[in-house]
């Protein structure tokens, strides 16, 4: 089934899900969450894995309390189980004006990449029974879309990423410090943006986000024309976000284009390293399911060798 | 501006060109493209950052764009070097002046590399159309030619005015040059290089080119006009004018080889009758001088003998050996015929005498003619003070004469006349005349006579009591320009032998002493003249004993004598001869101061002191102090002068003679150092030894002239006593091969000015002219001219002289822009003139009395057989700022004719490369370049470190 341009549902393109479906996203660090599920909880509930017995307590739950041991000693004891929790994951997403470039003659500009790998992210966590939520933003907060973890929410999440149209440029730190606001409970922070922004306040945000202890994986959606720079000819670069316009020989320019570009990915990725954030420079141009796969496995990879 | 270029337009589209890269700059500038761009944050960074640098590196690619634009619109436009304004020639006219040799030697066969015969004329020709003037033709610029020939300078191709090349012109010029034939007649490059400066000066706006076509002999280049033309060609060279030589004689000048191989050329160099004069079955001795022009000796080389064109191999001699690069003399015997009538074609015989064929070299020079008048006996005319007497008695001064020439020798018919006889117009027909006495001429006859001479004939003078001495040194020896070889003296009788002498040596003579030294003495150095050389020679030519004849010499006695003066005069005229004289009477103290001055100079000539010094003994000195000394004494001792000279020998000679301690002297007198001392003492020597001459002889014209100082009889003499042994022979030898021989050693040349004299009251002013050639002569052999009405040949008019008023019959001249004809073709001419004669009574005008004269013309082979080839730098360095081209000469090269511009050298390419490169190196540097496996490398490290 085809999405046209219109249908919100395109971001969830078929063969990107097929060929990740097989995969789960996992946190790397035990999440706090309230649907049991694959990941490790630092709470104890009801679940199969009984783990020990404590003496009950008045306030805990007398559905906990193990009966059996009861008649056998007349004590009141409570069995503790592992529990697992559900994945909090909250995507956010940006829509800020940059976000609309596009290479020209390419499937899709930045904006369309990003919406296309939050949707697939979202429907991984959706569909390993996690929650997820959406946030989307430019200068501000536009859709929030609070976590849930029903198939049918998904359809919740596109919706608002479609509606989100590209504008207005990106104020990195007022936009975090929402979004820390939004999730008070630990969880998955997605962010997915091309961090054409301040970097200070970019990363005062996302070491606000760690702070609050969440697992933040950073995808940075770069068009191939940003990362290559590859314009002959006079042109006129007009600025989005408020930017001033340049008449230049681009090819002239390109060298120092790409130095100043190389300076600002590395300057992002050791910050992002240094806060340890998962981070992923993400071309347009690449195979969107690679990219997610290799992100993940190198999760999964990670966790693996913790435990 | 624009005249350093070969195409201007080109360079004003390149000039204009040169902005472009601006143009584009700033177009690029106004037309842009948009994008709208996310990450400007990096964009406006970078600009920053390399704005300087930026400015800099696109200011120095436009600039290495902007150079690029030049140079290409240079190398279209053909850069031809920078010029001063005005001195543009790049689109003046370009005129080729073409100097065509066209002498004989360019006739020089050889086959060419087809296999088919050619010559130096023919390549020649082929070099001028489908060389030089094809070369020129690919010229962009206009081109015209002239085309002179040597042999015709004053008729230049197509006209006076210069042709344009195009063509038409070509087919003309080949035309032209298919009609165009090798002359006779040998002229110097000189006058060719003096008429093209004339045409070349004429048009000094133009682009101006010589081309000399030749074959660059060393004969043509080595004469004495070198230095002429060394400066003729400076000059050329100077005015602009460019000098292009071109080789065209075989084997081809190799570019590498200097001094270029030639072809070896046998040529008959002269050819002369003993006589012009020949009596039939009388054998007449032809002269043949053979050269051999190749380094190689030829031998057994034949000469065949032909008459009026028919081989006559009787006379046929063969030539043992020619050696190289010398002449050799060779005799030839011809006997001639009766005359079949008195026809003038059966009376003039044309005798040829040819080599046998080459198959390289030159053909013309293989062939020689002389022209022979056959009559039935040589008339001598003697011209007697007393005719009445027709020389019958001993005291005529024609009697001895008389007898001779009509009983002792053969051949010839003696007639004895008055002066008036020298009046008549057609005194060529004497073999030779003698003025026996005479003691003055008419002023007609002594014109007359000395027309004679002039042209070729022989006089002889013997002197006598008669002779009127002023008359004689006013127009006979008219200060050196008469017939007479010397001036008398005033009188015979002031230096007559002294009496003393003349008694001791008739006493001597008597008495049976045997050396006695007052002899007629002959010249030492005369001895191979005419008149004297086959006294000492055998049949063979051997050279003999001198005293074999000079014995009988001592005998004679000259009683009397016109002594002669103004030696200084005529001693240093190579044309006059003192042959016999008698011994010096002169006191010896006359030499005394002569001796020491002589003996001074050579004490104080610097080089002798060196040889004296050089000879480290005073031993050469003494010697000589010793015959100084010898020689004083004999002076103060007034010794007779013999002695002294017979001293002055000996010392010469340089025997040694130990007897009075004298060493020799032979090496000493033949160093090179002592050449003019020796002169000096040899001067003194002569001086010492001869007294006055007896007997003269002097070259006149073509003629000859002898002078005896004493009487052709005995009156002053003793020529029927003692004198009969010596004079008979003498005077044979005076008639056959000097006086009779005159107008034969005249080697008259095809194209030679001829100009000869007649008196309008004898002779009419037409004349007609055969030309005889063997082949002519041949078909005319049956049928023999008659004597009345015959129209000979062409007719010629001569002209009055308004000076003299006689008539010139003129050949081979321009004057007052009158051109006289051409006689080109070797071969006999004769000429038939007409004697008026009285109108008879009735009033009638008489007919003209034919007389026919014959003269021969050769070609010039000792000019132009030598077919030696100029060394190359020796020609380069004798013609300044010439170029030399062999027939491999690439012309569009040399001529340069497009001119060198940037394009053809390596230079501007170069530039152009590297200008290139360091464009594109600047534009790589730039510009952004895709690389085919994925992201640029810096990407490429940048996506892994992203990734990782």
């Amino acid at each position: 089934m085809a999405a046209t341009a219109d249908d919100p549902r395109r971001f969830l393109d078929p063969r990107t899900i097929a060929r990740i479906s097989g995969l789960e996203i996992r946190a790397r660090q035990v999440v706090e969450g309230f649907i049991s599920g694959m990941h490790r909880s630092p709470f104890f509930g009801h679940s199969v894995e009984f783990v020990q017995h404590r003496e009950y307590v008045p306030g805990d739950d007398i559905r906990h309390l193990d009966w059996k041991a009861w008649s056998k000693t007349d004590r009141f004891y409570i069995k503790q189980f592992e529990e697992e929790t559900n994945l909090r994951t909250t995507i956010v997403l940006d829509v800020s004006e940059s976000m609309q470039y596009g290479r020209k003659g390419a499937a899709m500009n930045k904006y369309e990449y990003a919406c296309t790998a939050a949707a697939c992210l979202a429907y991984l966590v959706v569909r390993q029974q996690d929650t997820v939520g959406l946030i989307t933003f430019d200068a501000d907060l536009r859709q929030v879309v609070p976590g849930r973890s029903s198939m049918t929410h998904l359809d919740a999440i596109v919706k608002a990423m479609d509606i989100s149209r590209p504008r207005e440029k990106t104020d990195p730190l007022k936009i975090l410090r929402r979004v820390a606001e939004a999730t008070p409970n630990r969880g998955l922070i997605i962010l997915v943006s091309d961090l054409l922004c301040d970097r200070e306040p970019l990363f005062k945000g996302l070491e606000m986000l760690r702070h609050r202890r969440h697992d933040v994986i950073v995808f940075h959606v770069l068009d191939d024309d940003e990362l290559e720079f590859p314009f002959a000819g006079t042109t006129k670069f007009e600025g989005m976000e408020q930017l001033p316009d340049l008449i230049c020989d681009p090819r002239a320019l390109r060298q120092g284009y790409l130095e100043a570009l190389e300076e600002y990915l590395t300057e992002v990725r050791r910050g992002c390293s240094k806060q340890g954030i998962d981070y992923a420079l993400i071309r347009t141009s690449d195979y969107l399911d690679a990219v997610l796969s290799k992100m993940l496995h190198r999760r999964m990879s990670t966790r693996t060798g913790k435990m | 501006m624009l005249e350093s270029f070969a195409n201007p337009w080109a360079m004003a589209a390149g000039t204009a060109l040169i902005s472009s890269p601006i143009i584009i700059h700033l177009i690029n500038r106004l037309r842009y493209r948009r994008i709208r761009w996310a990450a400007m944050e990096f964009l406006l960074k970078a600009q920053k950052r390399i704005r300087r640098r930026l400015i800099i590196e696109q200011l120095i690619l436009l600039l290495l764009r902007i150079s690029l634009v030049l140079l290409l619109g240079v190398l279209l436009a053909r850069f031809l070097g920078f010029r001063q304004a005005g001195g543009s020639d790049a689109n003046a006219i370009t005129l080729h002046v073409i100097l065509l040799d066209d002498t004989p030697s360019m006739g020089d066969s050889f086959k060419n590399r087809d296999g088919r015969k050619t010559d130096s004329f023919q390549v020649a020709k082929s070099t001028i159309v489908d060389r030089i003037v094809a070369t020129a033709n690919q010229a962009p610029t206009p081109q015209h030619l002239v085309l002179l020939r040597l042999s015709d300078l004053t008729h230049p191709f197509p006209n006076e005015q210069s042709g344009r090349i195009n063509t038409t012109l070509i087919r003309e010029l080949q035309q032209h040059l298919d009609q165009s034939e090798l002359t006779t007649v040998h002229i110097s490059p000189l006058a060719g290089l003096q008429a093209a400066r004339t045409i070349l000066d004429a048009n000094p706006e133009q682009n101006r080119y010589l081309h000399f076509v030749s074959d660059f002999r060393t004969a043509d280049w080595s004469r004495e006009d070198r230095e002429q033309l060394t400066t003729s060609l400076g000059e050329m060279s100077k005015a602009g004018i460019r000098v292009h030589f071109h080789d065209v004689a075989a084997p081809d000048r190799k570019p590498t080889q200097s001094l270029p191989d030639y072809h070896p050329n046998l040529g008959i160099v002269d050819l002369r009758a003993e006589s012009p004069l020949a009596v039939p079955d009388l054998p007449v001795e032809f002269t043949v001088r053979l050269a051999n022009y190749s380094p190689s000796e030829k031998s057994g080389v034949q000469l065949t003998v032909r008459i009026n064109g028919e081989e006559k191999q009787e006379f046929s001699v063969v030539v043992p050996s020619l050696p190289p690069n010398v002449e050799v003399e060779e005799r030839v015997l011809v006997r001639f015929d009766k005359p079949l009538n008195d026809d003038p074609l059966s009376r003039f015989q044309l005798v040829t005498v040819s080599l046998p064929e080459e198959s390289t070299g030159l053909a013309f020079d293989n062939t020689r003619h002389a022209l022979v008048e056959v009559v039935d006996s040589v008339p001598l005319l003697l011209i007697d003070s007393n005719p009445l007497n027709e020389g019958r008695t001993p005291a005529d001064d024609s009697f001895n004469l008389l007898r001779f020439f009509s009983d002792a020798v053969p051949g010839y018919s003696p007639v004895v006349k008055s002066v008036e006889e020298l009046e008549r117009p057609d005194l060529r027909k004497y073999g030779g005349i003698y003025l026996l006495n005479v003691p003055r001429l008419t002023p007609k006859g002594l014109k007359n006579l000395e027309e004679y001479v002039r042209s070729g004939g022989g006089v002889a003078f013997f002197l006598g009591p008669k002779i009127d001495r002023a008359f004689y040194n006013e127009f006979l020896w008219a200060d050196g320009k008469g017939l007479l070889p010397a001036p008398l003296a005033n009188n015979p009788n002031l230096e007559p032998i002294p009496a003393k002498i003349r008694g001791d040596y008739r006493a001597a003579m008597f008495s049976g002493i045997k050396t006695f030294v007052m002899q007629l003495i002959p010249r030492a150095s005369e001895e191979d003249h005419p008149t004297l050389r086959d006294l000492y020679r055998d049949e063979r030519g051997l050279r003999v004993n001198p005293e074999d004849y000079n014995k009988f010499l001592r005998f004679v006695i000259i009683d009397k004598y016109w002594p002669v003066t103004d030696r200084a005069k005529w001693s240093k005229d190579r044309k006059t001869h003192e042959l016999l004289s008698l011994p010096n009477f002169k006191p010896i103290e006359t030499y005394q101061d002569r001796v020491r001055s002589t003996f001074e100079a050579l004490f104080n000539s610097p080089k002798v002191k060196t040889v004296f010094e050089a000879s480290g003994g005073d031993e050469l000195k003494e010697t000589l102090e010793s015959w100084r000394r010898q020689f004083e004494k004999s002076i103060r001792d007034a010794k007779p002068l013999y002695e002294l000279s017979m001293g002055m020998e000996e010392m010469l000679k340089g025997e040694e003679d130990k007897a009075n301690k004298r060493v020799a002297l032979k090496e000493f007198w033949q160093r090179p150092e002592l050449i003019d001392a020796r002169k000096l003492f040899e001067e003194l020597l002569n001086d010492l030894r001869y007294g006055d001459p007896i007997y003269m002889a002097k070259e006149v014209g073509n003629g000859r002239v002898v002078l005896f100082t004493t009487t052709a009889n005995a009156t002053w003499n003793d020529i029927n006593g003692f004198g009969r042994p010596y004079f008979p022979p003498l005077l044979k030898l005076m008639q056959q091969k000097y006086l009779g021989a005159a107008g034969t050693d005249v080697n008259q040349l095809v194209g030679e000015r001829i100009e000869m004299r007649f008196d309008s009251t004898q002779f009419s002013e037409n004349v007609r002219r055969l030309l005889l050639t063997p082949e002519a002569l041949k078909a005319l052999k049956d049928k023999p001219l008659k004597k009345d009405g015959d129209k000979l040949g062409v007719g010629d008019t001569m002209e009055k002289d308004p000076d003299s008023k006689d008539l010139l019959l003129r050949y081979n001249l321009t004057l007052k822009d009158k051109t006289y004809p051409s006689l080109l073709e070797p071969g006999g001419y004769l000429l038939q003139l007409g004697i008026k004669q009285a109108p008879s009574a009735a009033g009638e005008k008489a007919d003209e009395v034919p007389l026919y004269r014959g003269f021969v013309l050769n070609v010039d082979t000792r000019a132009e057989g030598d077919l030696r080839r100029m060394d190359r730098e020796e020609l380069l360095k004798q013609s300044p700022g010439a170029q030399l081209h062999t027939v491999d000469t690439n012309l569009t090269e040399v001529l340069k004719l497009k001119e060198n511009d940037l394009s053809e050298g390596w230079r501007l390419y170069v530039l152009l490369l590297l200008i290139l490169l360091a464009e594109q190196a600047m534009a790589v540097r730039l510009s952004f370049h895709q690389t085919t496996g994925g992201p640029a490398t810096t990407l490429g490290a940048l996506g892994a470190v992203a990734r990782n």
